[in-house]
This record gives C-alpha cells, structure tokens and sequence, in this order.
C-alpha cells in the first residue's frame, strides 16, 4: 500500500525522516520502506523567474529569456508560445537528467541555451494538476526563485510503501497507521472531529433500508447529500488522492475514496434517482441474475454473493464495485452514500470469482471496523460541506441488528514471559497495552483484562495480545538464550537412502539432476509408452501453470530426458546425469498417492579423455557397472539382468529387467532410435531407473565380515567356446555351482568372436580364482574342480574348452 | 718395510680418488687387496722381518689394510648412489601434463545446501522427518489454523488436484503429521526438508522449490531460545561474524511470529547492491508455535509450548555461493551442476 508521509503527519507528530520512520514500523511489524516520491526528479529542477523575453534572431517560432535563477542570471532558449516576463517556471540547469535525457548547454541556431524549460507533461506532473503537454508549467506568482521545484509545488512528500500482512487489514487506513506510529514513538495524535451541518429534512424521508442477508451484512448505514455540485477536488485532496495511486474524479467521488483511504472504511455513492422506489435492499443475488458494473463488464452473478438491489435490479456488488447504472453522473442531484460491513469471506469469495479485487473488496475482505461505519459517513458529510459540493440532510439511516460487544481478553503476565523468555512486569505489559489503544484492568496479581479496540479485527486471545506486547517491547530487546531439556533419543540423525544413493551415484561420475515433480503428457508420446500403460495412469493438477507441468510424474525419465536435452542443444554431449526423486503412482479417489523414491539415469557419450587414451563410452555396460556399484553400496550383491525385448522405449535388443531375488526393481537399456528420432537427438542414451524404496526393503541383511584366507589361492584360467545365445550369466552360475566353496573368484576377462571360432559361437575367456580357508591347495586339488567345472558346461548346455 | 707400507698406502689413496666407475674399483682392490695384491705381498713378506720389529709392522700393515677396505666401501658407496641418480635423471617425466581424468561426478547445490543444514540442525539434537509431497487440505492448511477462506490462503498459490487435496505449499504439513504421531510425548525436535510447490512462475519463483522446516516443542521453550538456534544456525552457515535480526510479521500457525534477516554476508552490514542497501538479508520465517495447532494435534498449549521454523533452500544457496538465477537450479546445465 502507498502511503503518503506528509498525510500520515497530518495526524500524528513525528519527528523522524520517512526513511527512519519505515525502519521503525518495520521492526515493529508494520513493513515499510520509505525511499519514495511522488514523482521522480522534481528535486533535479529549480524555479526561475522569466525577466524578459526577444525574439530569436534566427528562427520565428523561437524565443530568447533572461531568466533568474535565484541569484544567477542566465539565457535560454525555449520554443514555447506562453512565455512572459514575470512568469515563474521550472529550469533544468545543464547536467540535470531529465526522463527524456541529459540536458546540456547548447546552441539553438546561433544563440547559446544555458538549460532548459520544462513541461508539465515532461516532468509528470500534469497528472497532479500542474501544467499540460501544451506549453511550459507555469508556476505562482509568489513562488521564489532558485526553490527546488519539488518544494514549490508542494510534492516534495515521501512515499511510504507498505507490505502488510494479511491479519493487519486494519492499517489500510492513514489514520490507523498514524495510531501505530503513536505506539511505536509516542508521537501526540491529533485525529479529524467529523461534524458536518444538517438540514432539517430528515434522512429516513428519503430511502428505506432493509437487511434481506443480516449474516453477511451486520450493519448498514446511510446519509443523504441533495443539490449535488459536481466539481473536481481541491488541489490538496487530488494530491493526497493521487499519492495513494487513487485517480481523482469528481468532489463526491473523490470524497468517498479520501475517507476510504484515511478511516479504511469504503464508502460508497448512489445516485438516489436512479435508485428505484428510492429503496435499498442488501439480499443475495439470485442464480443468473446479471449486473453491469462501473467499468462497463456484465456480470453474471450467483446466490452466494451479495448484491445492494433497488425493487427492480441489482444496483451495487456488496464491497466490491458499485453498479453503472445507479453511478454518479453530471446529472445527479441526490446522492446516496453507503457506509456498511460486508461479511470479510463472502466478499473475497465474489471478488475472487469476479476476478474483481478492488480497493474497496480489499479492505472489506480483512473486516472493517464496526463502530466506524457512522464516523466515516460524518467524516465524509464534513468534507462535502466544506467543498459546497452538496447539502447534508437530517440524520443517518442505520441498520444494526447486533452491535457487537467490545472484546476483552485476560493476559497473563507470566504466561507473556514464559512464551518470550522475558521478565516483563504486569505493569510494562499494561503500559504498551495502553499506548496501542487498548485500554485494561487489573485483575489479578498475575493477570489483567484488556479491552480490544474495535478496529483491530485481529485480536482475539491472549496469544494475540502476547504478540502486540512482544512487537512494541522489540524482538531485538529479547535476550538470545538456548533451549535447554533432553536431548531426544535417536536424535543422530542417519543418512537416509536417498543421500546414501546420492553419494554413491555421484561418487561413481554421475552428476546429480533435480527435475520438476510435474510434467507434460506429450513426454508419454515422445517415450512411445502406449495409452495402456500404467505410467500413463497419472495424477492431474486442476490448475496448471502450463501442459508441460500438468501431471504429476509416474517415472522420472521425462526430467532426465529434458536435462539431456538442455546440454545436447548447448553441444554439451558427454552426459552422465541421474536424480533420486518422487515419482507418484495414484491410490484411491480421495487418498493422497503412493509417494516412491525411484533412482534414474540418463549417460550419453563418453567419459572424459586425457593424452593417455580416450574416455570410457557411456554404453549398457558403463551404467551397469554403475547401478552394480551403487546396489553394492546398498548392500544387494547379486542384481540380476533379465532380457527385456518389448519395452516401447528402449531398444529391443539392448534392454534388461533389474531384479533381486525375482522381484523386479526397474529397467536398463539404450533408448529405442524411433524415441531418440523424437527427441532429435544426436547420439545413442542410455537409460536406468530403479524403485529405491522396494530396493531397500530385499537388502535387510546386515553387513558382515568375511574371514581373510590364511593360505595362498591358485589361478586358472578358462577359454571357453558357447553358443552365442547362451547367456554370459547362464555360464558363469555353472561355473559357480561347478566350483563349489573352492573357488573363490570367476571374473570374465575376454570375449572374442571372429577367426578361429565357428559362426554362431563366441568365446568366452575366464580367471578362476581357487583358494581353501583349511589349508594350501595343491595343484592336484584343483585340478579336480577345474575338470568338474569343463565337464559341466559341456554337459549341460555344450559349452567347449577352446 | 716401514717406508714400502706407507708409500703402498699414498698411492692406493691417491688412485682410489680417481676411480670413476665400479670397474676401476674392482681393478683396485685385485691390486692392492686381492691375493696377489701389493699389500697382501707386504704382509706374507713379513717372514724376512726381523721378529721383533714383526708385531709393530704387522699392526701397520693390517691398520693400512683395514683403511682402504673402508676407503673403498666409501667410495663404492659414493659411486651407486652416482648411478641411481642417473638412472632416476633419465626417468624424469614432465610433471605438468594432466593426470589421468577421475571420474567425478557432482551433487546437486541444493543437496550440498541441504546437507549442510541438516548437519548443523542435527548437531543441536533435532532429527530429520519426511511427510508426502502431496498432501490433503487439512494438513496443508487446517490444522495449521488456515481455515477455508482465510486471506493468508492467498499468500500460497496452490496447485490442486482435486478440492481437498493438493500439492504441498510448505513444509508445515510435517509439523501436524509428527506432532499426530508424538502426542503426548515431549520433547519434539526435527526438522523436515522437502520440495514444496506453489502456482507461481517468474525470475524470482519456482512453481517447485525446496524447504526445511523446524519444530521443537518442549514443556519451555521460549522466543528467546529461538533467538539462539536461529542466531547459532546463521553463524554455522554464513560465518560467525554473522549477526540475525528478527522483525514481527504474520504466519497463522505461529504467534509472535517473525521474519528473520542476517548481516549481509557481502557488505557486513553497511549497505550494497546484495542486501539492496537495507544491510541485511532475508533468510527465513519463524514463530512460536500457534496453540491452535498445538491443541489441534492433541497437546494441551498450557504443557507444551514450542518454536517452529521454516527457510528456503534455494534462497540459502544462492546467498552461499553467490548464485543470482533461481533457474539455474533446475535447468540441469552441466556446466553448473559441475561447479559443485
């Protein structure tokens, strides 16, 4: 909210600058800067006073001055057809910086200019009333040279700039803002004394009021102005108006918005004749009822917003904008102003569903100040008067079913400093109590009743009241201290799976991703996963910002995907990425979804080279390798890789199934080249994603140490020929069982197809690795096993020494 | 004979200093210490000597012999260290090229930040808790006395997926689900990280970002104890020159609340273009504990009374490590994912 410091001055004495005051609100809760102007720059300018003026020797539409700048005499030239001796005018002296540029001293054909003379609109002033686009502003006749223009015109005022928070809808009103700053410094509070004349015609004589909602309207009141004068505003009030970004009008209008901003109450005016049968009745709107606003829109209305209607139509949205076709107009001459409460929800609710938020539905919506309604008619009565803008009649018209009692609320004084570590007397309590407004007795040794001002909406219980304590005593005067008690058990906290993984992961090369839990459905198209899917059985959020973030992710692919993406168009294209994230797999209507920690990786290219050689290519068996070390880190040894042929996204002959103990955790594999022609991208990916979560839950075994081998072990190697088709993993679980506990070790070391071995038939090179815990093995002893083991392959599945 | 030995003595010294290689060592010690050597000859001729000059003579002969052998040690010595020297010289190498590239991968800044609070909080005994992403209404807003309408609504955008439930805009939820679970149990201390979401798309939001949030509840437990975890927290992460700076403000859930800044961790407090010359950083918000939400999860707000905290990871990061673009945590640019 803006918030001009001079207006604020008018009620409340002050002696701190803007700027020290805005720090003082803010530490008091109030967030305030105070670095603004009403209007940029004026302070570059100073006023001159034209001496003489000639016509320029070289040009018709040009005029030469002599002007005086408060001491120093200079020249200038302007092209402005108003000019005269005696006129007072703005001067922008070489070196000023105007929107439009830097001025300079230059010569116009032949005649030196020493600044410039400036224009109500170039200067931004003409919206405050002073000068147009037409010639150059001229300003009083008493106004004195050299003065800074901003001084001169009475805009050298700050603008305070306001962050409030939502409890403290009370402080959209200077006056309230002036009380905080009574509180705060103790400055002395000189408020307006609403009093407006009356005539003798009474009020009620004019309108009738009826409540048809009382719940969403607990008081409505009225006064009426008849022989309306339509004129603008005083200078001052258009220039308070305009400091608050409120645009003037006309005097009535103008009125009802200055008594808004300055008692936070919004007041609205009707033209009475165009009211019909010169009845008002607040009601709910009923279903399909329509009403043009002021701003021209037809609004289609609903039965839970609240409308002020004549005996014919809906004239007026409660709180939040008034009806175009009971607006004030040059033709009014009997006006109706409202001053009423409007239930806070209902009129956010309409303002919402509207897409209306007004100053009017922004003050409503916080809850207005009850026992303010009359004050803020009276307040508005007065500044009507003494505009001549109309004649006030006998009385107002009030509605008010159920005046609301005024709060009290018992605040223990030991309970304050148990909450804030503090050692407040009952008597330090009740004074800041005191200078906020609220007046309090004591009641016991330990506790006081405070009795809450009606505009402070916000106040309800002891805590509330503990709170506006500790903000005016300064959270800066409370002393640090340390939480003291024990400590709670199991209070270490252990890395969780994900940082397990995350290390792990990144320790291997990988480089860590965070992708956006949200994605767009296109990404299933792209991946070719077809409409049956379950990934595609996906959560929808109502309201998304865009399609690309309109379903919560199933799989954590599509990120990756982007990710390689992102680089691969930057030619950043040796990737290894991978995220531990959430991926979110629906349950039941109404039920929150199954939240899983899946693990993904995405690698292209290769490993980065040196002198020595190139770099690993980031193939299957690169992230193989990787997923193995990570599992191991987890403690699951024995991954198994099932061939998986029919999985839409991944190429058919390079994809597997992860399992673990037969249950499966995932999938692996290079993408399918009709998805890499999707995404156009210009290398093969290769592609793994894992559920941690069921990962974890097969690798409860705990950690346990193996004996080192006492005596020394035998090497032997194994050339085998196999069947191309028969799985290396087939081989090596033969060997194994073959070998039994005296080998120790079977590590594949060389594939080779080619020369030498038959068509279909690769050959298959292994290191075994014999060793005995009791005793040094012979080469008798192994021997024996070895012979076991060529047996076996040859026997169960044809496999030949080579 | 005396003259003979000394004289044997000079000149296999003298010879022994020009011996240049090992060869010539062996040629020495064959001609003067082998069994035919001069010495060894001056020793066996010690017959011819008569007896009694035989002891003093011999001892010469044998102190002669002993001296060369050790001379010669020495000088054997001297020369293989020579050529390990030069076997070492012709296998230098040039230590400037580049080592062999280890494969480093990178955690992401966010999980670094993270860590890192998690450390320090774990450090002062609070334990990690973990709630869903997606959360129901009641957890998200009800019971942290947010109720339906409620104007501070509007301060969290939200992104639902049906009428009662939505993606979390805070990390608070987890607050209600461990205080649920505890009742009656004090004390209470965690702290729980976690993605948050809010309908919300500019230079300065993410409609995903990151939270930690705090809680400890105990039978006291006070705003100045607040003071401290906060004070102690900002030292630990920013240095401990920092200072922090509590200003009132408004969450539903907690009263006093606040807003906390620290020093700025560019100027020190004297004003720049980081803290846009207020001098001070925004970091985090705080509060003790509403007694709604106390009473709401079963606690009776007269026993416990509590703080609780929520910050930004992504504000902590980017104040950390200098970082201005909230994009860059989620655009997944290798070369800013390698920078960490």
């Amino acid at each position: 909210m803006r918030l001009s410091y001079r207006w604020l001055l008018d009620y409340v004495k002050c002696e701190l600058s803007a700027e020290e005051l805005a720090d003082k609100l803010t530490m008091a809760g109030i967030e305030a800067e105070g670095t603004g102007v009403p209007v940029e720059g004026l302070d570059r300018l100073i006023v001159g006073k034209i001496l003489e003026t000639a016509p320029h020797p070289h040009a018709d539409h040009l005029l030469l001055c002599r002007v005086d700048t408060g001491g120093r005499i200079i020249r200038l030239v302007s092209g402005a057809p108003n000019l005269k001796a005696g006129d007072r005018v703005p001067v922008a002296l070489p070196g000023t910086i105007l929107k439009s540029g830097r001025v300079d001293a230059r010569e116009f054909r032949g005649e030196l200019s020493e600044g410039m003379l400036c224009s109500g609109a170039e200067l931004g002033t003409d919206e405050w009333g002073y000068g147009d686009d037409k010639g150059i502003l001229i300003l009083d006749r008493e106004t004195i040279p050299g003065t800074k223009l901003d001084q001169a015109i009475g805009l050298d005022d700050r603008i305070l700039e306001l962050e409030l928070t939502p409890n403290r809808g009370d402080c959209q009103a200077v006056i309230n803002v002036a009380r905080e700053v009574k509180a705060i410094t103790g400055g002395e509070l000189h408020l307006p004394e609403p009093v407006a004349a009356e005539a003798d015609d009474p009020t009620q004589d004019y309108v009738g009021i009826r409540i048809e909602a009382p719940d969403l309207c607990r008081r409505y009141a009225c006064r009426i102005v008849r022989n309306i004068k339509l004129a603008p505003s005083p200078s001052w009030m258009r220039r308070r108006l305009l400091s608050a970004g409120v645009r003037p009008i006309n005097n009535i209008v103008d009125v009802t918005n200055f008594v808004m901003l300055e008692y936070g109450q919004p007041l609205h005016a009707f033209d009475l004749d165009r009211i019909a049968g010169s009845r008002i009745t607040v009601r709910r709107a009923r279903s399909q009822e329509k009403m043009v606003s002021l701003d021209g829109v037809v609004r289609e209305l609903d039965p839970e917003m609240l409308v002020i209607a004549d005996q014919e139509q809906a004239v007026a949205l409660a709180g939040v904008m008034g009806g175009l076709a009971s607006e004030v107009t040059e033709k009014t001459r009997t006006v109706l102003l409202e001053s009423a409460w409007f239930e806070p929800l209902c009129v956010r609710r309409t303002a919402m569903r509207l897409g209306m938020h007004t100053e009017a539905s922004r003050r409503f919506e916080k809850g207005v100040d009850l026992e303010g309604i009359l004050t803020a008619l009276d307040r508005a009565a007065q500044l009507i008067q003494q505009f001549d803008a109309g004649e006030i009649t006998a009385g107002i018209v009030d509605h008010y079913a159920r005046p609301e009692a005024a709060r009290v609320i018992r605040l223990r004084t030991s309970r304050a400093n148990k909450i804030l570590g503090t050692d407040l007397s009952r008597e330090e309590i009740r004074e800041i109590l005191t200078r906020l407004d609220f007046s309090s007795e004591l009641c016991s040794q330990d506790s006081l009743l405070a009795t809450v001002p009606s505009y402070r909406a916000d106040i309800f219980e002891e805590i509330d009241l503990i709170e506006e304590v500790a903000r005016l005593y300064g959270y800066d005067q409370i002393d640090v201290t340390f939480p003291v008690g024990a400590l709670v058990q199991n209070s270490v906290s252990t890395p969780s799976v994900k940082e397990h993984v995350v290390k792990a992961a990144s320790g291997f090369g990988l480089d860590e991703v965070i992708a956006y839990s949200f994605i767009g459905e296109s990404a299933f198209d792209k991946l070719k996963i077809p409409p049956e899917s379950p990934l595609r059985s996906v959560l929808r959020i109502r309201n998304p910002l865009r399609d690309e973030q309109s379903v919560m992710r199933t799989t954590l692919l599509p990120g990756l995907m982007d990710a390689v993406i992102y680089n691969c168009n930057r030619k950043l294209v040796n990737l290894g990425m991978f995220e531990a994230g959430k991926v979110f797999i629906p349950r039941g209507p109404g039920q929150i979804p199954d939240e899983r920690l899946h693990l993904g990786i995405a690698a292209c290219g290769e490993t980065e080279g040196g002198w020595q050689g190139r770099g690993t290519e980031r193939d299957y068996y690169y992230v193989k390798g990787i997923i193995e070390g990570i599992f191991d880190q987890l403690g699951i040894k024995k991954l198994q890789f099932r061939r998986l042929s029919d999985c839409p996204f991944l190429h058919s002959g390079r994809g597997a199934r992860l399992l673990y103990e037969e249950e499966e955790l995932g999938y692996l594999g290079e993408l399918h080249p009709n998805v890499i022609a999707n995404y156009d991208l210009p290398l093969r990916v290769v592609v793994c994603e894992v559920d941690l979560e069921k990962a974890v839950s097969c690798s409860s075994r705990q950690l346990l140490y193996q004996p080192i081998p006492r005596f020394p072990g035998i090497n032997r190697d194994l050339a085998l020929v196999a069947p191309a088709a028969v799985p290396a993993e087939q081989v090596e679980a033969i060997i194994y069982r073959a070998g039994g506990d005296m080998l120790r070790q079977c590590r594949l070391f060389d594939i080779y197809s080619g020369d030498q071995v038959p068509e279909g038939y690769r050959s298959l090179a292994y290191s075994l690795f014999y060793q005995s815990l009791e005793h040094t093995l012979t080469d008798e002893d192994v021997a024996g096993v070895h012979r076991g083991i060529v047996e076996a392959l040859q026997r169960e599945i044809g496999v030949r020494l080579r | 004979m005396e003259q003979k030995i000394n004289s044997i003595k000079e000149s296999a010294l003298q010879e022994l200093k020009m011996a240049g290689n090992r060869e010539e060592l062996q040629e020495f010690r064959v001609k003067y210490l082998g069994k035919k050597g001069l010495l060894t000859k001056v020793l066996r001729g010690m017959g011819e000597v008569p007896a009694e000059l035989r002891p003093q003579l011999g001892q010469q002969a044998n102190e002669a012999r002993l001296l060369l052998e050790e001379e010669l040690d020495k000088r054997l010595a001297v020369l293989q260290e020579k050529d390990k020297d030069r076997k070492l010289a012709e296998e230098t190498i040039d230590v400037t090229l580049p080592g062999r590239p280890a494969a480093r991968g990178h955690q992401h800044a966010l999980t670094l930040v993270l860590q890192e609070i998690k450390d320090i909080f774990a450090n002062m005994g609070f334990e990690v808790a973990e709630g869903p992403e997606i959360e129901y209404d009641y957890y998200n807003f009800e019971a942290l006395n947010l109720p339906k309408g409620h104007p501070a609504r509007d301060m969290q955008d939200s992104f639902y997926i049906t009428e009662e439930i939505l993606l979390r805009t805070h990390t608070s939820p987890v607050q209600i689900r461990v205080l649920e679970k505890r009742v009656p149990d004090l004390p209470v201390r965690i702290i729980a990280p976690g993605r948050v979401y809010r309908r919300d798309d500019d230079a300065t939001h993410s409609p995903m970002f990151h939270q930690v949030e705090g809680l400890l509840v105990d039978k006291n437990c006070t705003l100045g104890d607040l003071k401290g975890v906060l004070l102690s927290f900002a030292r630990r992460m920013f240095g401990q020159e920092r200072e922090i700076r509590l200003r009132p403000s408004f969450f539903p859930f907690t009263e006093p609340s606040a807003e906390v800044d620290i020093s700025c961790i560019n100027c020190k407090g004297e004003g720049c273009r980081v803290c846009s010359g207020t001098g001070w950083l925004e970091i985090l918000g705080c509060g003790m504990v509403h007694p709604k939400v106390l009473t709401n999860t079963g606690y009776d707000p007269e026993e416990a009374v509590g703080f609780a905290f929520g910050m930004g990871v992504e504000r902590i990061a980017m104040l950390k490590y200098g970082i201005n673009d909230l994009r860059l945590f989620f655009d997944n640019d290798v070369r800013f994912l390698r920078q960490f």
